[in-house]
């Protein structure tokens, strides 16, 4: 599929599918469009690894003992901005992601559309939709 | 810090392994609490105490005197064998005290049947020819006879070693080591069993140790069990505890030449502690289910008595929801029925067409092997249904009179992985044209297999009517 130039890439991982399309649905309301939904960790390693991301939108629990922090490392690698979206709380992120925004679930369009706005006026390598 | 901390160790180390480097020549290694003789008289440290030397010595002496004695008092007693009384001796002598031992007694054998024996007697003359042979033919005895005691007792060395270590690795298990006839009696004390149950020696013996064992699980160590290695958690008496405790059984068959069953060599470790973490944790998961299930009764209640009534847009948008809750509902219904944590395809299917076979279950034919699913994919699973079954009772199959609608699924298997596909075909139904946009029931079709392996679906608008495949990967299981 061709890549229409300047509409930003969002990568969207949650284990659970109903709530992963919710939070895909508030990211279209909000103008961005492109956001791709992975529901399994090697599958958003691969993503995060290969694909052309400008942010990312990330739950930490994905269940079956599995945390997104190993896909948190290749993003950071790839000095690509994310935030979590975690119901857990803050305790059960390591130290390496402490200074990383956190969205506590549920949460609300207007919350979700704040912590984006925030993640990609930090960082000017996140491109503005 | 790590370097300083690094010194002491390697020098600690090193004067813990130095006894043991010295003696790395010798082949025997004895346990210092093995009861046996042995040890005492084939121990080859080099050089032996005073008293093992002077024990070798007094041998050696009383070994000769004896034969010396003998050979003196009876003569000659086999014929052609002038010196056979000093092969015992020098037997004797080789088997307790060492090779170098048995040669000085066949070397001192010798001199003094020269001495003694050999005419004239108490005096080295130059034996004739014939005695020359029966000197010369002592001697190849003798130091045949020293040789092999030498093998015979390596040998004992080796075997005495090979036990001395299997009784330490036994002491190192921390668990029970249990020995039984094919029929589970106990002839000898078992290693563990008391420190464990506080039964002792020999009130375990026989079929006493099954006191021991609770009730409940005695069943699997009673009666004829196929000769083959098996495992099983049970429950033993501990003195400590003053209560049951759960170990796991790891039974191995003893066989003999000819592969029968000689016995049982069964190992029991402690996994309590383990075990009763795990139930507590299922206990407080079932628990959790039960309250998700109660959560959604209580959503569809709230949902349903929340509905200003006569509002046709109101009640439309009610049915939608309270259907797709009630799919998602009748999964966790499931899971808090079973016993596992997994689901079996057919229900789920059978649960989720519930509401739509109760008017169509002659058009709706569901086929498929037994197939067991996680409690995530069976939830999606059953929206998934639920949304083409929807879909299909407004435009699809079940719109018209005629439409059938064939839910099958299959598992093949491919290299120690399963594939598993799951079809829905409708046929005989109106025309189907694909969407405009991709509603929300299509999304939650397209998520199905979201949590597995190669997950993929597959929707076609088919002439004959829609058509769905969900495939993935799964590990196979029996």
């Amino acid at each position: 599929m061709k890549r229409a130039a300047g509409i930003p890439e969002i990568l969207l991982v949650d284990d659970e599918p109903l709530v992963g399309m919710l939070t895909e649905d508030m990211l279209t309301d909000l103008g961005y469009v492109r956001a791709k939904l992975v529901t399994r960790l090697a599958d958003a390693r691969k993503a995060a690894m290969f694909e052309t991301i400008n942010f990312a939108v990330l739950d930490v629990n994905l269940g079956a003992g599995e945390f997104v922090f190993p896909v948190a490392d290749i993003l950071a690698a790839r000095h690509i901005p994310f935030l979590f979206a975690t119901g857990c709380g803050r305790r059960d992120i390591p130290r390496r992601f402490r200074d990383r925004p956190i969205l506590e679930k549920p949460f609300s369009a207007g919350e979700l559309a704040a912590a984006v706005g925030d993640l990609v006026r930090r960082t000017p390598n996140a491109m503005a939709r | 810090m790590a370097k300083l901390d690094a010194g002491p160790l390697r020098d600690e180390n090193s004067a813990e392994f130095m006894p043991t480097t010295g003696q790395a020549g010798e082949t025997v290694q004895t346990a210092p609490s093995n009861p046996s003789i042995w040890p005492l008289l084939i121990t080859k440290e080099a050089p032996p105490t005073p008293g093992v030397f002077a024990f070798r010595v007094s041998v050696l002496v009383l070994a000769l005197a004896t034969a010396t004695a003998l050979r003196a008092a009876f003569g000659a007693l086999v014929p052609g064998v002038p010196f056979a009384f000093y092969y015992p001796a020098i037997l004797a002598v080789a088997l307790l005290c060492g090779w170098q031992f048995g040669a000085l007694a066949l070397l001192f054998a010798l001199a003094l049947s020269w001495f003694m024996f050999v005419p004239a007697a108490f005096d080295f003359a130059a034996p004739t020819a014939a005695q020359w042979i029966s000197l010369a033919a002592m001697a190849g005895v003798g130091l045949c006879l020293v040789a092999v005691t030498e093998a015979l007792r390596t040998a004992l060395a080796r075997a005495q070693a090979s036990e001395a270590r299997y009784r330490e690795l036994l002491g190192a298990t921390s668990g029970i080591v249990f020995l039984t006839s094919p029929s589970g009696h106990v002839s000898t004390p078992q290693h563990g069993w008391s420190e464990v149950t506080g039964m002792v020696w020999p009130e375990y013996g026989s079929l006493g140790w099954l006191k021991a064992v609770h009730s409940d699980d005695q069943a699997i160590l009673k009666g004829e069990r196929p000769p083959r290695a098996h495992q099983a958690d049970l429950r033993i008496w501990s003195k400590d505890d003053n209560n049951w405790r759960w170990f796991h059984m790891r039974a191995v068959p003893l066989t003999n030449a000819r592969a029968e069953l000689t016995g049982w060599m069964s190992a029991l470790s402690d996994v309590h502690e383990r075990r009763m973490a795990r139930e507590r944790q299922e206990m407080m998961l079932g628990e959790q289910r039960h309250r998700l299930k109660n959560l959604i009764t209580v959503i569809d209640s709230l949902a349903t008595w929340s509905n200003p009534r006569n509002d046709p847009a109101v009640d439309a948008y009610l049915k939608k929801f309270l259907g797709r809750l009630r799919a998602l509902g009748g999964v966790g219904d499931q899971i808090v029925a079973a016993e596992w944590k997994e689901l079996e395809t057919g229900a789920v299917v059978r649960n989720a067409l519930a509401p739509f076979l109760e008017e169509n279950s002659a058009r709706i034919r569901i086929s498929g092997p037994r197939l067991m699913l996680s409690e995530q994919t069976a939830g999606s699973l059953a929206l998934g249904i639920h949304e083409m079954a929807t879909n299909a009772l407004k435009y699809g199959a079940l719109a018209s009179k005629d439409g059938k609608i064939f839910v099958e699924w299959s598992r093949t298997p491919r290299a120690g992985d399963e594939d598993i596909a799951f079809e829905w075909r409708e046929q005989d139904g109106p025309p189907v044209a694909p969407p405009d946009r991709e509603g929300f029931g299509l999304r939650l079709i397209r998520f199905v297999p979201a949590r597995e392996k190669d997950g993929k679906v597959q929707i076609e608008y088919r002439p004959a009517g829609f058509y769905c495949r969900i495939s993935w990967t799964a590990v196979a299981s029996g």
